[in-house]
């Protein structure tokens, strides 16, 4: 649910107007929360580095990271690192036949 | 380059190849496993090695590239080295996927006879994986090339402590990707490196 403390207001006079008029040239106008909301998670991956991410993932596994921000920041890595770990665990039970040398 | 069309069960991409050349424990890597990678695979490390400059600036892209490229060839080169194989792959696929595509094409005709692919790149590996899902009266898993040190590690072939030395070297060098593939392999052991890195891993 939405409250109050959720808003997240910036500065763009450009911005507002070229928002404006996409709304007013679509019938049913554009939901402009839901495109920002988009954008910013977007871009804030974007500017994120190797290193901040790596620290932004530590940082998860401690619990110092909602899921939500971490879903935002770190995008499917986490799913990733976890279905790469199910293919790993899969991959040491297999048998190891030829795999070293005599 | 040998092409001998030997057959190991570990076979291992250009990408994977160059992240674990670049680590320390590679020379007992090459001492211990067998291991098999196609022609296009090796094609792509050469040409890599003419495209980049060994005086590159260390800690560059670029410096990794060239010295994750030389060491690995080079163990395919050894002619003393039988464990080192480089198959030809037909057809002989093109473009910038082309080195992860021959290995898929390679496991696709000889799927009994591989049981681990190496690749560093996530969608080869789920697409590899489909191709083994899919293989009658076959196992196979296709995995990061941290699996190559966990060989290692299993089989006494190195301490935990160089296992992890081999994750920091690995995740210095491929930043990102590397890290998420680092995660997954500590989990899976599992195995605690703590102790062994720094705090922020890429110091």
């Amino acid at each position: 649910m939405s409250t109050n403390n959720d808003k997240i207001q910036f500065r763009g006079r450009a911005e507002k107007e070229a928002t404006q008029i996409v709304d007013q040239l679509r019938l049913g106008g554009i939901n402009i929360s839901e495109l920002a909301r988009q954008g910013l998670a977007e871009k804030l991956r974007e500017t994120l580095s190797d290193e901040e991410r790596i620290t932004l993932h530590q940082q998860y596994k401690k619990g110092e990271l909602s899921d939500d921000a971490a879903e935002i920041l770190l995008g499917d890595a986490i799913e990733e690192i976890d279905r790469e770990r199910e293919a790993f665990e899969e991959a040491t039970e297999l048998d190891t036949t030829d795999v070293f040398q005599e | 380059m040998v092409d001998d069309d030997v057959r190991h069960p570990v076979i291992a991409d250009t990408d994977a190849l160059i992240a674990v050349a670049n680590t320390s424990l590679w020379p007992r890597i090459v001492e211990t496993l067998q291991l098999t990678t196609t022609n296009v695979c090796y094609h792509e490390l050469t040409r890599h090695i003419r495209e980049t400059s060994e005086h590159a600036p260390a800690e560059t892209r670029e410096k990794w590239l060239h010295d994750g490229c030389t060491t690995a060839r080079k163990s395919f080169d050894d002619d003393a080295n039988d464990s080192f194989t480089v198959v030809s792959c037909v057809p002989r696929p093109h473009g910038e996927d082309a080195g992860e595509q021959s290995i898929q094409t390679d496991i696709e005709q000889h799927p009994e006879t591989y049981r681990f692919a190496i690749l560093m790149d996530k969608h080869g590996r789920r697409s590899i994986n489909r191709v083994f899902d899919q293989a009658d009266e076959t196992n196979g898993k296709a995995v990061a090339p941290t699996f190559l040190l966990y060989l290692l590690l299993d089989s006494g072939a190195c301490t935990v402590e160089e296992f992890c030395h081999a994750c920091g070297e690995m995740l210095r060098g491929e930043g990102w990707l590397g890290y998420q593939a680092i995660q997954a392999a500590w989990d899976a052991i599992p195995v605690d490196c703590a102790q062994y890195l720094p705090d922020d891993l890429l110091s």
